[in-house]
């Protein structure tokens, strides 16, 4: 059996996944998007119980990008029922959501969440009555424990609800039209699939292969102007009239923001207080967690690769510059990209799991938008902060192409963890966190001039702030690490492997002596313009392919680890500088061109190239002066 | 006798509609989709409260008639221009049988961002012509009928509570959602 899990954002699906299925949960990146699908399996007697995970809707309408995903996966229609995670709490709103399964004849039960919490705000829902109304099984459950036989009992009376729309007559007619007209067979109902044309039109037409009835839509223009929002409405107003049906209020509740919340909206100084905090602890966190793994990871993994090596140059010593290479790419892959992006993943899932994400975004809204972006463009812009290849494909999430365009290309300035590596762990470390402060600060500034530029050239537009600010919850642990796995499964897989090619790769330049060619003529670059010794362009240049060995490979060129001692703290922050304020590597190239097609990624990915440099050079020459 | 009510209303507004003209049975029966027996009923009990006059199998409202069938029509055209036809005849009866008032005192709507702190009302008017920020919205709570709290006012956004939870919405769209005041005892809950 198969079962997609449908609700609004933070319902509890996950944890009800989670919980059922234990650890044998399978994560896929639905094709096309970042959005994550999970799915997992238990068995139940010699039944196999599948569900899929699907991202929180608002409304089976798509309108973005999280939407659109659920919506397809619905239409798709790859599975045997759907379960409707419901929350108590804000029944009305949720009930939107079953009244389009009802519609669209898909077989689906009802599991209520956060019922307990409803009682106690002295809710009295009858659920029997909804039951009866809807016609499908309505369960109350417990996503925190494993209710089999409950479930077992409700699945088997799932079915298709008949509860059905009556919407504005004009628009009755029109749904008979389509009805009659449309050439389908299958599994949702007609008239459901009608609604939905008249609905959105595009998405489910490419999906079940329909004709579009623009021509119906524009002949009834002019008494219907606007189906959609009808549409839209009238199915809403079924929802508030069936929980004014089933809902009985007791208590008044005290309306009241909490101190939290009072303090980070009350004004746009606690809202900066609050964004610059999360910031800083972003920050600290990075420093202290992700030096510490640094340093232990790395002095073990120096120590093997050492009596590795020894042992190995004794047979041959192309085989030791190779092994002891991929080993080196490893280790950088595991003691440096790894803890930093863990550490990243892992904050910002905790602030989504316990809704302070939402007050992020809210607190940073008025700072965006005087950045000419949209606030939502917060969650990409910080996703940038962990990969940017992810991060581009993220993108996806604002709506807005040109919006999409203008995140993108700031991602040159904004440093993934493994640009953070390099300026941890070198610049911090080496040079001391004096200036790891100033060449953020300097990135900062660089990202609000840049992003300046860009919304004069590029658009101005936006669509306006609607966020919810989900009540606090304590986040589950589990649940919480499995999501921040989910989030770093492709990094890791995707980065550590290509790490361990690109030493192999730099080995062989190195043990050929190729490296002298590419150093002289770079000169230009790095000693007269960056004032940095030649063989620095090595680690700069071969950056772009892999900058996880950045590190490495400026160990290589330097001839040492301890780049205190050859190269001066001011040089370092200038290196630090270069390397990071550019498109950061091929695999971001790529995702570039995929998301933005292949022009405009050269277009980006080279005068980002020559604007890093530009200004690393000019801020090396402003601080000379100083 | 629920339904009774919801007939007399209804025959009260057919009635009004037809601007002072005689209505037969039939015709209130066809319009209602109820059996001529229970028109008959209602139009009796409309007859003992002093609304209707009963002549000759015609009826037609009285003075006292005609002031509450202002009521009911206004009430409705109100409900219909908000949700459509066929939703605002389940609606004015049974969801909002507690608003009644409420649409009553409501002369007119007005913009979200034109409500005090603190301030309790209903929205009636979604102007969003944008597909994607309507379904957003009304997916937030939203939808017509739905009662609001507006919790904080600044100048970049809007705190509002709605069906217990807390939504940001941009300032601009204060513009776009229209409500009218509702009041507590009129209400008998909050947002
Ligand atoms: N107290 C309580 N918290 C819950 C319950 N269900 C979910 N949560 C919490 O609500 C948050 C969101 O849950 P999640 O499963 O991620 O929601 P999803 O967005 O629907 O997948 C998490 O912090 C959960 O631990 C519940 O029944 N009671
Ligand atoms: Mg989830």
């Amino acid at each position: 059996m198969r079962m997609l899990l449908v609700g609004q954002p933070n319902v509890g699906k996950s944890l009800f996944l989670n919980t059922l299925t234990g650890a044998k949960v399978i994560v896929s990146n639905y094709p096309g998007t970042t959005v994550d699908v999970t799915e997992g399996r238990t068995k139940v007697g010699d039944e196999s119980w599948e569900f899929v995970d699907t991202p929180g809707i608002y409304s089976l309408t798509p309108s973005s990008e999280e939407e659109k995903v659920t919506y397809r996966i619905v239409l798709e229609g790859n599975y045997d029922f759907v379960i409707h995670i419901l929350d108590a709490l804000a029944l009305e709103r949720n009930l939107i959501i079953s009244l389009q399964l009802a519609e669209l004849g898909v077989p689906f039960m009802i599991a209520v969440n956060f019922y307990e919490e409803a009682l106690k705000k002295g809710m009295k829902i009858d659920l029997r009555a909804l039951e009866e109304l809807l016609g499908v099984p309505v369960v109350v459950i417990n996503p925190f424990k494993k209710e089999i036989e409950k479930l077992k009992n409700a699945f088997k009376s799932v079915k298709k609800s008949n509860y059905s729309i009556q919407y504005d007559d004009h628009i009755e007619e029109m749904i008979e039209i389509i009805e009659r007209e449309i050439d389908y067979e299958g599994k949702f109902s007609k008239r459901g699939i009608a609604v939905k044309i008249l609905e959105e039109g595009d998405m489910v037409c490419r999906l079940l292969n329909l004709n579009k009835f623009e021509n119906l839509k524009e002949r009834y223009r002019g008494v219907h102007p606007n189906v959609t929002k009808d549409i839209v409405i009238t199915r809403a107003g079924y929802a508030f009239y069936i929980s004014q049906k089933i809902l009985t209020y007791k208590e008044e509740r005290a309306n009241k923001l909490n101190l939290l919340d009072n303090f980070i909206l009350n004004n746009p100084i606690g809202s900066a207080v609050f964004s610059l905090s999360v910031l800083s602890l972003i920050f600290l966190g990075l420093f202290y967690i992700g030096g510490w793994f640094q340093d232990a990871l790395g002095n073990l993994f120096e120590g093997y690769i050492e009596s590795l090596s020894a042992y190995l140059s004794a047979y041959h010593p192309l085989l030791d510059v190779l092994v002891t290479n991929a080993f080196i790419g490893l280790a950088a892959g595991i003691s440096i990209a790894v803890p930093y992006v863990g550490i990243f993943y892992i904050f910002l899932t905790f602030m989504e799991d316990t809704g302070l994400l939402s007050r992020f975004i809210i607190a940073l809204n008025g700072l965006m938008s005087r950045l000419n972006l949209p606030a939502k463009a917060i969650i990409p812009l910080m996703l940038g902060f962990g990969c940017s290849v992810p991060a581009i494909k993220s993108t996806r999430i604002l709506s807005n192409f040109k919006d999409r365009f203008k995140v993108a290309i700031l991602y040159s300035v904004v440093p993934c963890s493994s640009r953070n590596a390099i300026l941890f762990g070198v610049v911090g470390h080496y040079a001391g966190i004096g200036y790891l402060i100033l060449t953020y600060f300097t990135l900062l500034v660089v990202f609000i001039i840049t992003s300046k530029i860009l919304g004069i050239v590029v658009s101005k537009e936006r669509l306006p702030l609607v966020e919810e600010m989900p009540p606090y919850r304590m986040p589950v642990v589990r649940n919480l690490l499995v999501k921040a796995w989910v989030r770093m499964e492709d990094f890791v897989k995707v980065v550590i492997p290509l790490l361990v090619a690109g030493g192999i790769l730099y080995g062989m330049l190195d043990y050929y002596d190729l490296t002298a060619f590419i150093v002289k003529p770079f000169r230009f670059l790095t000693v007269s313009w960056l004032g940095l010794p030649a063989n620095t362009v090595i680690p700069l240049l071969y950056g772009f392919l892999q900058k996880d060995l950045v590190i490495a490979m400026l160990a290589n060129a330097m001839g040492t680890y301890d780049f205190g001692t050859v190269l001066s703290k001011f040089q370092i922050f200038t290196f630090g500088l270069a390397s990071s304020a550019q498109i950061p590597c091929i695999i971001a190239f790529g995702m570039f061109i995929k998301e933005f097609g292949f022009k405009r990624a050269l277009i980006v990915t080279f005068s980002a190239f020559i604007y890093g440099m530009l200004i690393a050079g000019l801020i090396y020459r402003l601080i000379a002066l100083i | 006798m629920e339904w009774l009510k919801v007939l007399k209303e209804d025959i009260l507004r057919f009635l009004k509609e037809k601007e002072g003209n005689k209505s037969s049975l039939e015709e209130i029966a066809i319009e209602s989709k109820v059996a001529k027996e229970d028109v008959i009923e209602a139009v009796r009990s409309l007859e003992k409260d002093n609304f209707v006059n009963f002549e000759k199998q015609e009826v037609s409202l009285t003075e006292d008639g005609k002031k509450e069938a202002e009521g009911i029509y206004e009430k409705h055209n109100l409900v219909e221009s908000v949700y459509g036809h066929q939703i605002a005849h389940a609606l004015e009866h049974y969801a909002m049988k507690d608003m009644k008032k409420a649409f009553e005192s409501a002369s007119s709507p007005k913009k979200l961002k034109d409500f005090k702190e603190q301030q309790i009302g209903f929205v009636v008017r979604l102007s969003i012509d944008n597909p994607m920020v309507l379904s957003r919205i009304i997916g937030l709570g939203f939808a017509p009928g739905s009662y609001f709290k507006i919790v904080k006012k600044r100048d970049d956004f809007l705190v509002i509570e709605s069906h217990g939870r807390l939504v940001v919405l941009g300032r601009e769209i204060g513009d776009d959602i229209e409500g009218v005041e509702a009041f507590e005892d009129a209400s008998g809950r909050t947002a």
